[in-house]
């Protein structure tokens, strides 16, 4: 009890630091990961550049959870670098459960459409960063820089290499 | 100089305390857990949202990044059987159900890393367009680190979590996450 009482605000000041640290670790670790997964995932391809994933294995270690029913195609995108605004968009998706969905810095999924939005296959949206000035029906990114992610559902394994370069049209690109 | 050491002593004592707390609460959490409860299955309707709060985003970011939020999609997350057991590759289990109320669902297996667990037949998941059905609409999905056929998924040598996947979810789903049929995971036996 002498111990506790003589060493009463130290032991306080521990407790307030380890609050204040488990807070900020908290936080800042979705930023963290974000930052990290972004540069495993554009890897050699760069950034607002579509990149056509192989089909998930036990060997796939980009992201974490990943479905082997689907095929995932990401753009890592940096609104900045691409003048503002960035355009994603396909002519010929498969016909099957296809989602384009977007995500911040953050890991928050500000934006999702999917096949029953679309029309023949096709999408086409632009996102405009948080600075930048948009064009009616731009999507506005919380932030200059995340993942666009588009998954394509494996129907059937006969439909395969259909469904796969079908998907392999979707594009992202610097918006004119 | 006493005082400096002791003031030393205190701050690294509360990054470590602090850090720790992290780890146990987050990073060796549930995979993919959340609030809401459903027989073994766990889901938090705000994943993929800013709603659900620093620690939910956290844990999606550590065990579920880049998934979608709950207009498109619901992740529910299993890492006990219906009694309560640890899902633990030295049992077989039986996923026993009917079509949960989605457009296309699927359920996988993932190892404590957080990813898929090794199958010479890549047998990782079922899915509505894989499973064989039943006379009755009914499944059953054999969990065994031997999968070997269809409507089996491999499961390692340790312990293992089953993500099931909602695409496109009736209504239902998220109006009452608690009270969707959801199917049940029981243990057929350990060795």
């Amino acid at each position: 009890m002498r111990w506790l009482a003589r060493n009463w605000l130290y032991i306080a000041m521990t407790l307030a630091i380890a609050a204040a640290v488990h807070v900020a670790s908290v936080v800042y670790l979705p930023d963290l990961i974000m930052a990290r997964t972004m540069a495993k995932l554009a890897g050699a391809g760069g950034v607002n550049t579509m990149l056509h994933g192989a089909r998930a294995t036990d060997a796939s270690r980009a992201v974490v959870r990943p479905s082997p029913d689907l095929l995932y195609s990401t753009c890592v995108y940096d609104l900045d670098k691409a003048g503002g605004r960035l355009r994603v968009h396909a002519d010929g998706m498969p016909r099957t459960y296809w989602s384009v969905s977007a995500f911040d810095a953050h890991t928050d999924n500000f934006t999702v459409l999917d096949d029953r939005h679309a029309r023949g296959g096709a999408f086409d949206v632009t996102l405009a960063g948080p600075d930048a000035v948009a064009h009616p029906g731009d999507i506005r990114s919380p932030t200059a820089r995340g993942v666009i992610l588009v998954r394509t559902l494996i129907e059937s394994e006969a439909r395969l290499a259909a469904i796969d370069a079908a998907r392999r049209g979707a594009r992202c690109e610097a918006a004119r | 100089m006493r005082a400096v050491l002791k003031l030393l002593v205190t701050a690294i004592c509360g990054i470590a305390l602090g850090l720790f707390a992290t780890w146990v609460l987050v990073v060796r959490g549930a995979p993919m857990g959340g609030d809401v409860g459903d027989g073994p299955w766990r889901t938090s309707l705000a994943v993929g949202s800013a709603e659900g709060g620093a620690w939910l985003r956290a844990s999606v970011a550590l065990h579920g990044l880049l998934a979608l939020n709950r207009s498109e999609t619901i992740y529910y997350t299993a890492t006990t059987d219906s009694t309560g057991g640890k899902l633990d590759a030295h049992c077989l289990y039986r996923v026993i159900g009917r079509d949960p109320p989605a457009r296309w669902w699927s359920i996988t297996a993932y190892g404590p890393d957080d990813f898929l667990i090794p199958s010479p037949r890549h047998l990782y998941s079922v899915s509505m367009t894989s499973i064989r059905r039943h006379p009755d609409g009914g499944f059953v999905v054999t969990l065994t680190r031997d999968a070997a056929k269809a409507d089996e998924i491999a499961t390692g040598r340790g312990t293992f979590s089953l993500t099931l996947r909602l695409y496109n979810p009736h209504a239902a789903v998220a109006a009452d996450p608690a009270h969707v049929t959801l199917p049940s995971i029981v243990r057929a036996g350990c060795t």
